[in-house]
């Protein structure tokens, strides 16, 4: 069976997968803040469909992690909060990445059969 | 171990839909900082616009007081360009024939206020979008190579072969670079193409009577004279021209999609 050479590998396919940025959204605001020097908030929330309270949570668990910075600002009278990425921040984005594709990659190559 | 399989599996279609997920995102990010078709449509006028400068009928070889040989060419005078950058860019030497002593001037001027349109589009592009790009690098790559073909003129005509000068086509390699430059920010492969066709075109332009392809292709009627070097800025000029514009159609087409 093409699973169990998977299954009874001696490295694990999760091996380099964080359990901070191994989540839909912080993955989603991570690969965002990535493409840009920095993005506002109100653009990662409309872009990811989420409540601004939602994300804001998500926000400062990466913030805590020190994968993220926020600063806060103003455009004209308009308050604005930016989220920019901080180095550890794009390396670990760049090892999740990395860690879904090879996991992926691994059970094609083993012919991707499902139990 | 089926439980440890199933396990595996809902982690590996979990993964699938993560990574198709985060390229999406991706994607439209990109697209609300991506501002390089405006770069197109700029540098496209420009080299358009530089046509005015490229069929002076007044001017050849022999009116301004110059003389070539073989290996070599003498000049009466040295007061042969007007403007505050002299020579080395565009006519880069007073050989070149019917290029208004004023290219060089106007090149400089244009390009370096392309840039700064460049740069200004951005700026509040990412007012607008909410996305702040890194643009910076752009503008003091960019103006770096200006200065450093207005520079060249003391060199320009001695190290490199005549062939690459003669036609005064040295501003279309500034704007490659500087379009070059935008290509690596914006790591967008269409895009990195694109101007890799340009450098090509500017190669093209810079060693080749362009005319003469026109007229194989019955494009115009009459390319002799002193408009013999205008299809040598009017092929890059469109083909930047052109491609701004569906660059730009592209993005808008994403974007109504989202």
């Amino acid at each position: 069976m093409a699973s169990d050479s998977l299954a009874s590998s001696d490295e694990s396919p999760v091996k380099g997968i964080d359990d901070v940025v191994h989540q839909r959204v912080r993955l989603g605001v991570l690969t965002i803040v990535n493409e840009a020097r920095r993005v506002e908030f109100q653009f990662i929330q409309e872009t990811m469909g989420l409540t601004a309270g939602n994300l804001s949570q998500h926000v400062r668990v990466l913030e805590e992690a020190g994968l993220v910075k926020v600063t806060k600002g103003s455009a004209g009278r308009r308050p604005r909060t930016w989220v920019s990425v901080t180095r550890m921040g794009r390396t670990a984005l760049l090892v999740e990445v990395d860690s879904l594709r090879s996991l992926v990659e691994r059970v094609e190559r083993s012919g991707g059969s499902t139990p | 171990m089926y439980d440890k399989l199933v396990r595996i599996t809902n982690q590996i279609e979990d993964s699938t839909a993560i990574l198709v997920y985060a390229d999406s995102l991706r994607r439209r990010t990109r697209l609300a900082r991506d501002g390089s078709w405006f770069a197109l449509v700029v540098f496209g006028v420009v080299v358009l616009v530089a046509m005015i400068f490229y069929h002076a009928p007044e001017l050849s070889a022999n009116s301004t007081g110059c003389h070539g040989s073989a290996n070599s060419f003498t000049c009466t005078s040295v007061w042969l360009v007007h403007g505050l950058f002299g020579s080395g860019l565009g006519s880069s030497s007073p050989l070149v024939d019917n290029v208004s002593p004023w290219a060089t001037t106007y090149w400089v001027i244009a390009i370096f206020v392309g840039i700064c349109s460049v740069v200004a589009f951005y700026w509040l592009r990412s007012r607008s979008s909410g996305v702040v790009g890194r643009i910076w690098p752009f503008a003091c790559l960019a103006t770096t190579a200006l200065a450093l073909a207005v520079a060249s003129r003391g060199w320009v005509t001695i190290d490199i072969p005549g062939d690459f000068w003669q036609r005064g086509m040295q501003a279309l390699f500034v704007i490659a670079i500087a379009l070059a430059i935008l290509a690596a920010l914006e790591r967008r492969l269409s895009f990195s193409i694109f101007v890799a066709g340009f450098f090509a075109l500017a190669l093209l332009s810079s060693l080749y009577n362009v005319s003469n392809l026109f007229q194989d292709l019955g494009i115009g009627s009459n390319w002799n004279g002193s408009y013999q070097g205008l299809p040598n800025l009017i092929l890059p000029g469109l083909y930047l021209l052109v491609g701004g514009v569906a660059f730009w159609a592209v993005g808008r087409r994403s974007d109504r999609r989202r």
